[in-house]
């Protein structure tokens, strides 16, 4: 057989087969036997061949990407199996993660809801607010006059529109029952200047408006038109009686629409405009469209110009006033927002002091683990391969943690849902939604690769033949585990140590807020808000209305005292006066500043039903008539204000309510909390009902009983005195106060709940951490204990090794808290961010559960018997 | 063929001739008589095998070869190992050492 030399393999294969057969024919063999055996002893020669030739051709890449497929599905196959092996490690790093994800899933809900969520209007970048403000006066942001709307609607050009309304109470006659409803008044130009678009039917315009009155178009929202009208397309043309007149319903709100009056059951046009301009009254909000190409800063430029012209040229309504604009979406959401975020990152803490925890598991895990590491690398797998088994592994149990988490979150977010007390804005918007799912999952596969890449690398990294060498397969790194662990740990306390500080400042808040003398005894006092039907009731039949009416409400049994007044302390929705005064000391000075005073209308019987206390003088009683000298009352910080160190009663003063006028001071009152538990009194002064009618005024009554049991009658009463009339809302005075500070309540509990959730998940930490350095040490800890070390000093040695770890965490804490808790101060009264007494309680707290984790493991070790423990090996 | 004999585990073939050819440069007859020595005639393989894998190897740049004359004026390819084979023989070492701990292990457990 020639086989030629053009081919490199055949001759490679040839020359083998001539060896092997001159090799068995030194041998012996007769040289045809010889090559017979060489062929056979070679084999198919002409597959090899072929297979020499073949192998050149498929390197394929296409191969290795069906490889790491197949990996990757072989990877799952595996994780799934090994968390199934470990159910009870499953579950507890399952509910720890489920427990952070919808925690933060429930808080992201909100911030998304209420801070991202587009307000769902027309180029709502472009909408502002325009306020008015008094630096001197302490009031950061004010409604505005009339006058002062046209003013701006003449001079401002950066707004290409502006347009104003106004909470105000509706009457709605309805063949069973009179309906108070709480609506807005708008300008024609409202809806035009929002983008707002209807639901249904068509919104108001510039044509619905009347100069001077109402119009007689009536927009219903969303949930009044279901309410009321069972959500029929019939209601469009439909005429209800509102406060006597008859209005065509013309349109329905969209649900969702929020901004600025989210509450509202129906919007009435109006034409703003007042015969006698008085730039005093400010009563209107507002909402403007900038131009395009203006800015917050050109329109605030514009109205402060504007509104500072106004001030010089009428001092005595407008000294010290000047204006601003605000983004839209500032002026719904800009009080809260520092209130939220600090809330997510509170959470964003919550997580990773729960990441902590799982990640020392997986380590824990990983070193229990690292024999059946050892033999899979042993077996072939790389370095990479069986890290990227652990990832996969940690991913699975992310993944699970996550899809748990989304079943917390919708229980977190119907919790947060149910005890927000009406202090976030939007709140409707608040939803888990798609996005917010989907932030879930992201979060978990995030915490996922955080937990599980350390653990993964530490694993990727254990020397093989250090593990094979050791006889027992005991983990010949668990020196690394262990610093990896207790550093771990030490952060942990840390996180924990600020989440603390930070519900600890909050809950001192809250609790010297509650502690702040309001300057009344709210405890059983009910009140009703009455809103008189201006076309019914005159100024001069406001007053008997309401006479009979507290002659009613006095006649109720265990009712001690009862009275009315034009706003209660804390009523979120009181009407307030600001108004100008003279002394006789200032009368007649020209020039200088005109001191202001807030001005209140009330009736005989008002002070001694709240309690306020009377410090000097007398209070109103039926002998001030409409006839009679006018009367004044003063509170304490007027009188200290302006008669320092005197006694005001007999005193006069000059205000100007309608006109210049004197009064006679007849007493001084205590000062109550009219704006706010946090705020300081101001100056007030109180004339008397009968000598001052007024339409809105609030009724309150004491009684002996309880304050709830009261409202229902007082309702009654309202109804019998007129039944056209009804109350607009009546409640138990109390719920003013603690709505006042439902917000520090709310943010303070939320808080409150996350830092718990991180002293227990922290305390679990160490727990685990010391638990794990007894069972290493048990050899160590035997041969101490064969040597005559006492059981104390074992319990020592343990306490003291988990305490160093609790102190270095504490430590660290307390640098981050002071680093980070200024963050909180806009949120904090009566506390000091960096308050010692706070940063020492905490402090104490977290050492002492620290202490306890500890005890366990240290009583543990003190009770092991040291000829098994050194037999352990 | 006796019953002493045993048969080549899989990818061990690879192994036993980077090793043989971790001395000097060999070819693929010189290979056969190698591993023919070094384990007492136990092993069987069919000599031809050789072939495709010093060609997969040569392929992977474990191998590099050259042809020479031999002492009897015969042209013949001799193979030597490169640097990548020289790793890869240790990688291979070790995993091999690995494998047969981890099957000791299998077999110690009770």
């Amino acid at each position: 057989m020639k086989l030629g030399r053009r081919n490199p393999v055949d001759e490679e294969l040839r020359f083998h087969l001539d060896r092997l057969a001159e090799m068995l024919v030194d041998e012996g063999m007769e040289p045809s036997e010889a090559r017979a055996e060489a062929r056979r002893r070679f084999g198919d020669m002409s597959r090899y061949r072929a297979e020499c030739a073949a192998g050149w051709r498929h390197d394929g890449s296409r191969a290795e990407r069906e490889g790491i497929m197949a990996q990757i599905r072989q990877d799952i196959r595996y994780g799934l199996r090994a968390l199934a092996r470990a159910p009870g490690f499953t579950a507890i790093v399952g509910l720890t993660l489920a427990l952070g994800i919808g925690a933060n899933t429930a808080i992201f809900s909100v911030v998304h809801g209420v801070l991202l969520r587009p307000l769902g209007l027309a180029d709502a970048d472009r909408l502002v607010v325009v306020l008015e403000s008094s630096p001197a006066l302490g009031i950061a942001s004010s409604l505005t006059s009339v006058p002062m709307l046209e003013d701006w609607r003449e001079g401002a050009e950066s707004l290409a529109s502006l347009a104003a309304w106004q909470w105000w109470s509706f009457t709605l006659e309805d063949p069973v029952e009179a309906v108070e409803l709480q609506g807005v008044q708008v300008s024609g130009n409202y809806f035009p200047t929002l983008g707002a678009v209807a639901q249904l039917g068509r919104l108001l315009d510039e044509s619905d408006e009347v100069t001077g009155s109402r119009g007689t178009a009536v927009v219903i929202s969303d949930a009044f038109w279901r309410e009321r009208f069972g959500a029929s397309t019939e209601v469009l043309g439909s005429v209800i009686r509102i406060d006597g007149a008859a209005v065509e319903v013309v349109g329905v709100m969209p649900p969702n629409h929020v901004a600025p009056s989210p509450e509202a059951d129906l919007w009435m046009p109006v034409g703003f405009s007042v015969v006698h301009p008085n730039y005093g009254v400010r009563s209107l909000q507002t909402v403007a469209r900038l131009v395009r190409g203006a800015t917050i800063e050109s329109a605030t430029r514009e109205v402060r110009a504007i509104a500072e012209r106004v001030a010089v040229e009428n001092p005595q309504s407008s000294q010290s006033w000047t204006a601003h604009a605000v983004p839209l979406r500032e002026s719904v959401v800009g009080e809260v927002r520092a209130s939220i975020l600090i809330a997510f990152a509170s959470v964003g803490l919550l997580l990773l002091i729960a990441c902590v925890n799982i990640a020392n598991l997986l380590l824990a895990r990983a070193a229990a683990r690292e024999r059946e590491i050892a033999i899979r690398t042993a077996l072939g797998a790389g370095r990479k391969r069986i890290a990227r088994q652990l990832l996969t592994e940690s991913l699975l149990l992310a993944l699970l943690g996550g899809l748990m988490g989304i079943a917390v979150a919708f229980a977190a977010h119907g919790a947060i849902l149910a005890l927000e007390p009406g202090v976030l804005p939007r709140v409707r918007e608040i939803r888990l939604d798609p996005l917010v799912l989907a932030f879930a999952i992201g979060l978990a596969l995030l915490t996922g690769v955080v937990f599980g890449l350390a653990p993964s690398l530490q694993a990727a990294a254990v020397r093989l033949t250090s593990v094979l060498k050791q006889a027992g397969g005991r983990s010949s790194s668990g020196v690394r585990h262990r610093r990896l662990r207790r550093a771990l740990v030490v952060g942990q306390l840390a996180l924990t140590l600020v989440l603390l500080s930070g519900a600890g400042l909050l809950s001192r808040t809250f609790l010297e807020l509650r502690s702040v003398d309001p300057g009344f005894q709210p405890e059983g006092v009910a009140a009703a808000r009455i809103f008189l039907d201006a076309r019914r009731y005159r100024s001069s039949s406001e007053h008997l209305y309401y006479a009979k009416l507290l002659e009613r409400v006095r006649q109720i049994p265990g009712v001690t005292a009862a009275g009315a007044s034009s706003s209660l302390p804390m009523d979120p929705v009181a009407v307030n006066f600001d108004l100008p005064f003279r002394t006789e000391a200032t009368a007649g000075v020209e020039g200088g500043e005109i001191p202001q005073a807030d001005f209140r209308i009330v009736t005989p019987g008002y002070f001694e039903s709240l309690r306020v206390p009377l410090l000097r003088g007398r209070l109103f009683d039926g002998g001030d008539r409409p006839e009679t000298p006018k009367v004044i009352l003063v509170n304490r910080t007027m009188a200290e204000q302006h008669w320092p160190g005197m006694n005001p009663v007999g005193r006069r003063l000059e205000t100007v309510f309608g006109g210049w006028e004197w009064y006679e001071i007849v007493g001084v009152v205590e000062d109550t909390r009219y704006y706010g538990l946090d705020a300081e009194p101001r100056p007030e002064m109180y004339v008397a009902e009968p000598q001052f009618a007024f339409a809105s005024m609030t009724v309150v009554a004491r009684t002996e009983g309880s304050a709830s049991a009261l409202v229902p009658l007082l309702r009654s009463a309202v109804r019998e005195a007129d039944p056209l009339q009804p109350a607009q809302s009546a409640f138990a005075v109390t719920q003013l106060i603690s709505a006042s500070i439902a917000a520090e309540r709310f943010y303070a509990t939320l808080l409150g709940v996350f830092a718990l959730v991180a002293m227990l998940l922290a305390v679990a930490g160490v727990y685990g951490v010391l638990s794990y350095w007894v069972s290493q040490r048990t050899q160590e800890i035997g041969v101490r204990l064969a040597l005559g070390a006492g059981r104390g000093q074992v319990v020592g040695l343990v306490v003291g090794s988990g305490m160093l770890v609790a102190a270095a965490g504490i430590g660290l804490g307390l640098l981050v808290a002071a680093g980070t808790m200024r963050f909180l101060s806009s949120m904090l009264f009566g506390v000091e961010a960096l308050d010692p007494l706070t940063f020492g309680t905490v402090s104490a707290i977290l050492a002492l559960s620290a202490l306890v984790a500890c005890l366990a493991p240290a009583v543990r070790a003190s009770r092991l018997d040291p000829v098994a423990a050194l037999r352990e090996e | 063929m006796g019953e002493d004999k045993v048969s080549l585990l899989q990818g061990t073939l690879d192994m036993l001739i980077l090793k043989a050819l971790a001395g000097d440069a060999l070819h693929g007859f010189g290979v056969a008589r190698w591993i023919e020595q070094v384990t007492g005639d136990r092993l069987t393989v069919d000599e031809g095998a050789l072939y495709p894998a010093l060609h997969r190897m040569e392929r992977r740049g474990w191998l590099r070869s050259e042809w020479r004359v031999t002492e009897n004026g015969r042209r013949a390819k001799y193979y030597r190992l490169t640097g990548a084979g020289r790793d890869e023989l240790s990688s291979q070492v070790r995993r091999w050492e690995g494998s047969s701990w981890a099957v000791q292990q299998v077999l110690e457990t009770e």
